[in-house]
């Protein structure tokens, strides 16, 4: 008990200051001025107090991200980082209905294969789900599920060609800050020598392309979503590859 | 009246796991033993398997109404099912429990259970012939032999409903449905005869993980609801079977955790219902409930033997059956009884204080079968924090810090409220919306992995 106590007192800034509380305000703020969404501005619906449930969950989630210099021992690991992620945004869909709300379902159904690929040739390149872990790996697997991710990133965001014309709000805004965090989490070394300028490069380099990709791209998708089962094919058939020769190896 | 004797009688299982319980302690350290007039064993593994039978059994009285036409017959069912059941549980003879389950398949009427206890007793039949001193389990290590194992597996796979075995239709039977996990105790019992071969466990991992994959999808798709309940809880155990066939501690933890809360979850899901409550929802992988905690063990153990497609399987499975359990959802009412609320809290508690239940009920009856497990896969709990699966070498794979994020997660909703009142952004009050239905039937036509395998319904 006592040291759960601890835990609170003294990792209370991730949640108020770094990489949660005001550190993710600002990002949302950017990452509206990316989008051209207005997540923040009075002029948006008001939030109801299950949309602001969801929102700290993302808020707490993106605390709690093994960003640089965050030093929070109890790291979650990447399987469970998504399912918080995209679990309870399915009950946010249902609960709260959009006009095409089949476009965005589809969008994220066709994504999940190749993300939960990509998730497993992190983890297979680094041995382990950890975020922490996964930072110091930087084999073929590594940079192969780092681009998968974030191949899927766009139709599972519902970014350019799949945007539903919803109006900007403030879930799921945070929704896309918590998945473009994560991945910067996971390609960048997140131990304590990494300055947070390094943090911040990287957070631009990942949600620039996004958001050109948002603002420009306006024809569909149907290309990208051609190609999903074939990327799926070769990335599954990459980490076959490299874990039979792994295999071998460890058993001569 | 008659409704209260009914309901009464329902729940005298639940008597039994207030008698269980307090032994737990007891039989962690030395199982408790009688060898007249039969040799008895009751230890850590068969008490989770009989607290799991009796919660089964007589949790569905907490939920309530009574569903079916034939309740009385369903009542003396389940009594006496767990009648048979349970003193099978503990005696030691290798002949008592596929006996009791072979009464259990006469009184449900389910040619499945008859046939997959027919493969089990000729395994045990086998066993005493080629090799077993004795008709006891403890002296029958030496004729542990593969067909000894094929034809147990082959029995666990027909009993517990796994693919390819769950395409010959049965007609559907909840009572069935809520004590299939005991077929997972003969399976798990041979790992005291010693470890299995990595064929064996490969065997079993690509039937599990078959199950999981099959169960999952089959679940979000079909158009049946209750085929739909019965798929989920057949995801459950495809991912228990998965698990137990790994041979590492953290996996049978996990198998065993699944068995634990199988009953619960049965009756969060309500398959015999004709309406469902919305405390169904917690039957959902979603934080911090139990199911959510036993998907997380899944994958954590396939994590920590090395095996991340299989977990990333398992992450596919634990979405599809989160999406399956809102799919079961839709349409229905808002309403939410004393019993959902007291059910949901039972299971959020399990949930976020997984790491105290594991250590005070599950890891006595895995410690119980150290001698067949590989080192591959170990668990590490920090009790009032969280628990994580590590790999031989000692290293986090996977981390579910249930009560550290539980307690952050209450301060950051108090604070991100404070705030919200603070510049005036919540809403004052949510006018009560009816869920969106989801047109899952056309979204079936244009998600890829979905559509490719539509003819098979």
């Amino acid at each position: 008990m006592d040291e759960l106590l601890a835990l609170l007192g003294r990792h209370w800034r991730l949640l108020v200051l770094y990489p949660g509380g005001l550190t993710a305000l600002a990002g949302i703020v950017l990452l509206g001025l990316l989008l051209r969404s207005r997540a923040l501005s009075s002029t948006v619906e008001r939030p109801s107090p299950f949309d602001l449930l969801l929102a700290a969950l993302w808020l707490l989630l993106i605390a709690l991200l093994p960003l640089p210099r965050t030093g929070w021992p109890y790291a979650l690991d990447l399987a469970t980082y998504l399912t918080l992620i995209e679990l309870p945004f399915w009950l946010y869909l249902l609960r709260r209905g959009l006009a095409r709300l089949d476009r965005q379902a589809t969008a994220m159904l066709n994504s999940y294969p190749l993300l939960a690929l990509a998730m497993a040739a992190l983890a297979q390149g680094a041995g382990s789900f950890v975020v922490h872990e996964i930072n110091r790996s930087i084999g073929l697997l590594h940079w192969a599920g780092v681009v998968a991710w974030a191949i899927a990133l766009p139709p599972l965001l519902a970014l350019g060609p799949w945007q539903t014309g919803e109006q900007p709000y403030l879930v799921t805004t945070l929704r896309r800050l918590a998945h473009i965090v994560l991945l910067v989490a996971i390609a960048l070394p997140a131990h304590d020598d990494t300055s947070y300028l390094a943090l911040a490069i990287a957070f631009t380099t990942t949600a620039l392309p996004l958001a050109a990709l948002h603002r420009w791209w306006r024809g569909d998708g149907s290309r990208w979503d051609a190609w999903l089962p074939r990327l799926v094919a070769i990335l599954a058939l990459l980490i076959a590859f490299l874990s039979g020769q792994q295999l071998l190896v460890r058993l001569r | 009246m008659i409704k209260v004797v009914q309901r009464l009688l329902q729940a005298l299982p639940l008597v039994g796991i207030f008698l269980l319980l307090p032994l737990v302690t007891t039989v962690a350290d030395i199982p408790l033993t009688r060898s007249w007039p039969l040799p008895l064993r009751l230890d850590s593994l068969t008490l989770v398997f009989a607290v799991s039978l009796c919660a089964a059994a007589g949790l569905p009285a907490v939920q309530g109404a009574l569903q079916s036409d034939h309740s009385w017959r369903n009542v003396l069912q389940s009594l006496a099912a767990l009648v048979v059941l349970l003193p099978a549980l503990v005696v030691e003879h290798l002949i008592a429990l596929p006996l009791a389950l072979l009464l259990t398949a006469i009184i449900l009427r389910s040619w499945r259970w008859g046939a997959a206890v027919l493969v089990l007793l000729a395994g045990l039949l086998l066993l005493r012939a080629t090799g077993a001193r004795s008709w006891y389990a403890i002296d029958s290590a030496r004729g542990f032999s593969p067909p000894i194992f094929l034809l147990i597996l082959t029995a666990t796979c027909v009993g517990l409903d796994c693919y390819p075995a769950s395409l010959a239709n049965e007609r559907s039977n909840v009572l069935r449905l809520r004590l299939q996990p005991v077929w997972l105790l003969p399976l798990l019992r041979t790992y005291t005869w010693g470890p299995w071969s990595s064929g064996w466990a490969l065997a079993a991992v690509l039937i599990g993980g078959a199950t999981t994959l099959w169960s999952a999808y089959a679940a979000l798709w079909t158009g049946n609801d209750t085929k739909r309940s019965e798929h989920i809880a057949g995801t459950w155990l495809g991912m228990a079977l998965t698990t137990a066939g790994l041979a590492t501690p953290v996996g049978t933890a996990s198998a065993l955790w699944q068995v634990g809360v199988y009953g619960l979850g049965l009756v969060l899901l309500q398959p015999d219902a004709h309406e469902r409550s919305r405390g169904a929802l917690w039957a959902a992988p979603f934080p911090p409930a139990a199911a959510f905690s036993a998907c997380w063990l899944a994958q954590g153990a396939a994590a920590a033997s090395g095996a991340f497609i299989l977990a990333a399987i398992f992450w596919l499975a634990t979405l599809a059956c989160g999406l399956a359990v809102l799919r079961l959802l839709e349409g229905t009412s808002s309403r939410w009884s004393a019993s959902d609320l007291l059910l949901t809290a039972c299971s959020i508690a399990l949930g976020l204080f997984s790491p105290i239940v594991l250590r005070w009920l599950i890891v006595p009856a895995v410690e119980l079968l150290q001698g067949g497990l590989t080192p591959f896969g170990l668990l590490d709990i920090w009790p009032w924090v969280g628990v994580a699966a590590l790999d031989a070498g000692q290293r986090r794979v996977a981390v579910l810090p249930s009560i550290a994020v539980a307690l952050l997660a209450l301060v950051m909703a108090a604070l991100a409220w404070l705030l919200a009142r603070l510049l005036g952004w919540m809403r004052p009050s949510e006018a009560v919306e009816p869920q969106k239905v989801m047109p899952w039937d056309e979204l079936r036509k244009q998600v890829w992995w979905a559509r490719g395998f539509r003819r098979r319904g």
